[in-house]
């Protein structure tokens, strides 16, 4: 028999353009193209190409992981697996190609993908772009309209499909299987300037050529920087810190080559530059073509925190605490500027109390949650009895489109007092029959 | 029989030899296979022992050579499949067994893990129930034979494929698959395959059958290559003791039928009557071991009644006979350039 490789040799789509694919994305088209959930995909993928001793990870953690920054090793040996499965070069489809460049904190969009309503308008089948998978855009480059959480369904619950029959793919809705979002109606929410500029310049970095993200590195971030300050801020970085509402030392840091960039502040100092992202990575400096984009006011930081004095502090923690509900002290903290661990050290006790009201706080959400929860499925227990159907915990799941994962302890419990109750209402009322 | 004798009883099994019908075959049918056109199911039939197999084996091998430079630059590809349509003695069985084999050669991945995705209404659902159905199996063929950028599927032991359903229904599948997936299927096996096309106009229109000829005694040059052919195969002959075949070589064409498979059965259990005299040779085995002239006469009747079914459906036999294409060409005269 002739040896081939494990998986189809799958193009990636749109290399060396705006729409390249992430790698989510190829690997979801790659499973529907061999008629399998990506999961088990990855999981014939490890077992022919098994990691070595020192790494571990199940199919459900690389899939996750396909969308990630900075996790290490593990995401570049899941791609020089899928490249020796499928014979074709995927570099270009990671985010992992701007590993040691950028900060990892809030890069990528690890929890709720999106899509761009109109590309899927305009092709239903159209493959999930990388950029759309960067944490700080919003918005579709190519349309400029707001990415819309594919989380999300328009569709009726008695339309939502079972776990096992929901289909994985970046253009159709995985809870009722639409094609192209059919089932999310409401019109497309245009974009700001501020969040198309911000879409435009990450889309022309991930775009970048595997030959322009070879001159990029660590030194070369740090060039770029200091030519963009240089040409933009006149050489003062608290100039480009406080115009682009950064923290100065944070620029001074990123300068001096002590911590990396995060892709917010420094999209924030080219926005401010006008500047292409792309090219402050490679260690130069362009102008954008475009008109310059002003950077919003509010998302300006206001070091605020300088300007409260202890005393402030005291009292606004003294109304903090008759809020209802109260904030958290990290809430607090937030909104006063200051950190929670200097609240905590200042103010012990009225800390605490802040702390004991949010338990209190979210005990009662839970109860409230579980009480929710139990009414949706009691009554879609009464519903299926008086349609003469079976209680049963899947049937109920399934006409209260409230589904009871097993780790929600709560919801779980409710569905069963709900099965339980209908099942001895219904005995009761049948025995109360037969008498 | 010693291990030595055994092994080389084995080797005689085992040798295959081509004769200049196989050739001639395989070159009228690989420009039918390589050029797109409609005809994308081809039948290749023959009678019973006259190497159906063994021309599939050596089109394989034509098919590897062909597409070696589209091998080597996709490492993916598979431009050809080989399958056997086999029968596990049910009556009736279905596509599901040859799907199956054909997903194996595909070499596809994780068919205990398949969920077919199917569109209704503009909804995809995933249906991990249909991974054992024909119709989940057929979608995963036809994505594999997409993918694996297949574009000939060899199918042997074609004929039983008569009992997967109505002849038209088999042979719909078989054309609704190659229309899917672009792929041109070629179906080895008995005559019985021409009812496969002769039920529906739609399907012969798609359809070209080809047949393998025997070795016909009435022929000089047959005799000479039968001849050849004897002297290959007693060239393999398991005992130091070898029998002069070749020089009865006439007389084994007529009791073989011109049939390569039943000339070697013929031998085979010479073979085998010579290894347990103690390598001594007998006349009397060649008796023995030929087929009993009863048995003889019931495949030579198969064999003439298959033939003439097949006679005019054959490829290249047209309406216009010699006479009728002398007057064509000279209407026509010389080409004309482009």
């Amino acid at each position: 028999m002739l040896e081939r490789t494990l998986f189809y040799s799958l193009e990636p789509l749109g290399i060396g353009t705006l729409q390249v694919e992430g790698l989510r994305s190829y690997v979801q088209r790659l499973a529907a193209a061999h008629s399998t959930p990506p999961r088990a995909l990855l999981g014939t993928l490890l077992a022919r190409f098994p990691f070595g001793s020192d790494m571990q990870a199940s199919p459900a953690e690389v899939m996750r992981a396909l969308v990630s920054y900075g996790s290490g090793r593990l995401i570049a040996e899941v791609t020089k697996r899928l490249e020796l499965a499928t014979g074709q070069s995927l570099e270009a489809c990671t985010l992992e190609r701007f590993g040691g460049l950028l900060a990892p904190q809030g890069f990528s969009r690890l929890q709720d993908p999106k899509y761009c309503p109109s590309c899927v308008q305009e092709d239903p089948r159209c493959h999930g772009h990388l950029a759309w998978d960067v944490g700080c855009v919003n918005v579709c480059p190519l349309h400029n309209v707001c990415l819309l959480s594919a989380k999300h369904c328009g569709a009726p619950n008695e339309e939502h499909l079972v776990l096992q029959q929901r289909p994985f793919l970046p253009s159709v809705c995985n809870q009722c299987g639409s094609v192209g979002f059919r089932c999310v109606v409401h019109d497309a929410t245009p974009a700001t300037a501020e969040q198309s500029w911000t879409a435009a310049a990450v889309a022309g970095a991930v775009a970048m050529s595997t030959e322009a993200r070879g001159r990029c590195n660590a030194a070369s971030v740090i060039a770029g920087l200091q030519m963009l300050v240089d040409t933009a801020y006149g050489g003062s970085s608290v100039r480009a810190s406080l115009t682009a509402g950064l923290s100065r030392p944070s620029v001074g840091q990123w300068l001096l080559g002590r911590g990396k960039p995060s892709l917010t502040g420094l999209l924030r100092l080219c926005q401010g530059a006008n500047c292409e992202l792309s090219a402050v990575l490679q260690g130069d400096f362009q102008a954008v073509e475009v008109d310059r984009v002003p950077l919003d006011a509010p998302t300006t930081r206001q070091y605020r925190a300088s300007h409260v004095t202890t005393d402030e502090l005291r009292s606004r923690l003294a109304e903090a605490l008759n809020v209802r509900p109260a904030p958290t002290v990290a809430e607090f903290a937030r909104q006063n500027s200051t950190s929670a661990r200097w609240v905590r050290k200042l103010f012990p006790e009225e800390a605490g109390k802040l702390a004991e009201m949010g338990k209190i706080q979210r005990e009662m959400e839970r109860a409230q949650a579980y009480e929710e929860a139990l009414a949706t499925y009691k009554n879609a227990a009464e519903e299926l009895i008086s349609r003469g159907k079976r209680v049963s915990p899947k049937n109920v799941e399934k006409l209260s489109g409230l589904v009871a994962f097993s780790s929600n302890t709560k919801r779980r419990h409710a569905l069963l007092a709900a099965v339980t109750g209908a099942a001895e209402n219904r005995h009761q009322g049948s025995a109360n029959g037969t008498s | 029989m010693t291990e030595e004798s055994a092994a080389r009883q084995n080797e005689l099994f085992e040798a295959r030899v081509k004769h200049p019908a196989m050739n001639r075959l395989v070159e009228e049918l690989m420009p039918l296979l390589l050029t797109p056109s409609e005809t994308n199911i081809i039948i290749v039939t023959g009678a019973t022992g006259v190497g159906k197999s063994t021309v599939t084996r050596v089109l394989l091998k034509q098919l590897m050579r062909d597409f070696a430079v589209e091998i080597e630059r996709d490492q993916s590809a598979l431009p050809f499949v080989g399958v056997e349509a086999y029968a596990n003695g049910d009556q009736r069985h279905s596509f599901k067994g040859l799907y199956e084999d054909i997903c194996k050669e595909l070499q596809e991945p994780g068919m205990v893990s398949k969920a077919p995705l199917t569109e209704v209404d503009g909804r995809l659902v995933m249906n991990p129930q249909s991974r054992n159905t024909v119709a989940g199996l057929r979608k995963v063929v036809e994505s594999g034979l997409r993918h694996r950028k297949t574009r000939v599927c060899v199918i042997d032991e074609a004929a039983h494929l008569l009992r997967f359903g109505r002849d038209a229904a088999v042979m719909d599948t078989l054309k609704s698959l190659s229309n899917t997936t672009n792929t041109k299927w070629v179906l080895v096996g008995s005559f019985d395959l021409f009812d496969l096309v002769a039920s529906h106009g739609q399907i012969a229109r798609r359809t070209t059958i080809l047949n393998l000829e025997r070795y016909r005694a009435t022929s000089a040059e047959d005799r000479d290559a039968f001849k050849r052919l004897v002297t290959l195969l007693q060239a393999k002959w398991p005992c130091s003791s070898v029998p002069n075949f070749s020089a009865i070589s006439n007389e084994l064409l007529e009791v073989s039928l011109g049939c390569v498979g039943l000339l070697k059965n013929l031998m085979l259990d010479a073979a085998a009557l010579q290894i347990k005299n103690r390598g001594e040779w007998d006349p009397r085995f060649l008796r023995r071991a030929a087929k009993a002239s009863k048995l003889r006469k019931v495949i030579e009747t198969e064999i003439e009644v298959g033939e003439a079914k097949v006679r005019d459906a054959l490829y290249g036999r047209s309406t216009w006979d010699d006479k009728a294409l002398e007057k064509l060409a000279a209407r026509m005269g010389g080409c004309i350039s482009a």
